[in-house]
């Protein structure tokens, strides 16, 4: 295997665990910030960007006419698009963009915001993507056969 | 055909941006209001009760605030009971910056009269908004009080 695609491999998979980890890890010990954020949110953050770095190392180390970087980049795309929904939902990534969350300023107190064109216009983003990347396995496939058979 | 496998990446990428951009946007837009409408001390909040001896009761919110009602496109305003019932509900569609006093009458029972002498009575009140020409919206739900 090329050192340099090992060396960027490192290099990625330790910057996504550096930016989902470092960034969590630093507004839980905020005392402004701590109280404000869902631990839970934290810990999904967390979980997500081990799995970035996991499907990023992969994406890396394969080449593009392999299945499995075909698959690691689709999931790490849905990734994209979930991380989105959930931040967009307030950590409920389930209702599609639509966000309620009760403000500790008084009884009743809540806000609502609806942001599901959003939503929608990174959900057609998404599967534009998809259809790319599947259309480059296919290219790359194709010419990785050609090479064989030459 | 294969070879084009960029151009839906470029798709994919412009129509991620323009969504980002108008989130961000929108967000933008929002924030100032959002502040206002959060403040405990916002006028918005404040509502006049009066109660006749006929029992006739007048709710009075004073839409004076143009910074509050900057987005707002509806305001609603609802008496709800001790039991969480909801007594009476009105609300009032409005234009972006509208000021002016909004004005629900409501007529109480003499057992809704005793009631609410007793419990004073709950006001909801939801300031609905929406920004980039209505593809976004919030609604804000807050306590009322006299």
């Amino acid at each position: 295997m090329n050192s340099g695609k090992v060396v960027k491999a490192v290099i990625e998979g330790v910057s996504y665990l550096a930016v989902f980890i470092a960034i969590p890890l630093w507004i839980s010990r905020s005392e402004q910030l701590k109280d404000m954020v869902d631990p839970a949110m934290l810990e999904t953050t967390v979980f997500l960007g081990i799995a970035l770095a996991f499907l990023h190392v992969t994406m890396t180390l394969t080449s593009k006419g392999n299945i499995f970087n075909l698959l690691a980049s689709v999931f790490t795309d849905f990734i994209g698009f979930y991380i989105f929904l959930y931040f967009i939902g307030f950590g409920s990534p389930l209702s599609f963009g639509i966000a309620k969350q009760y403000l500790p300023i008084g009884e009743g107190t809540s806000i609502t915001v609806d942001f599901r064109i959003f939503a929608w216009m990174l959900l057609v983003a998404l599967l534009v993507k998809v259809v790319g990347r599947v259309v480059e396995y296919l290219y790359f496939k194709t010419k990785l056969k050609e090479n064989l058979n030459a | 055909m294969l070879r084009y496998f960029k151009l839906f990446y470029l798709a994919s990428i412009v129509l991620k941006w323009i969504a980002y951009i108008l989130l961000a946007l929108s967000i933008y837009t929002m924030i100032n209001p959002l502040i206002n409408l959060a403040s405990p001390t916002n006028s918005l909040r404040q509502v006049k009760i009066e109660v006749k001896p006929t029992g006739t009761a007048s709710l009075a919110m004073n839409l004076d605030n143009p910074s509050l009602l900057e987005l707002a496109t509806r305001i609603r305003i609802e008496l709800v009971s001790s039991s969480d019932r909801i007594v009476r509900e009105d609300s009032l569609n409005l234009p972006p910056g509208e000021k002016g006093v909004m004005n629900l009458s409501i007529t109480l029972t003499p057992n809704q009269m005793i009631e609410f002498a007793i419990n004073q009575p709950k006001i909801l009140i939801t300031v609905n908004t929406t920004t980039l020409g209505g593809l976004t919206g919030m609604e804000f739900n807050m306590r009322g009080r006299e």
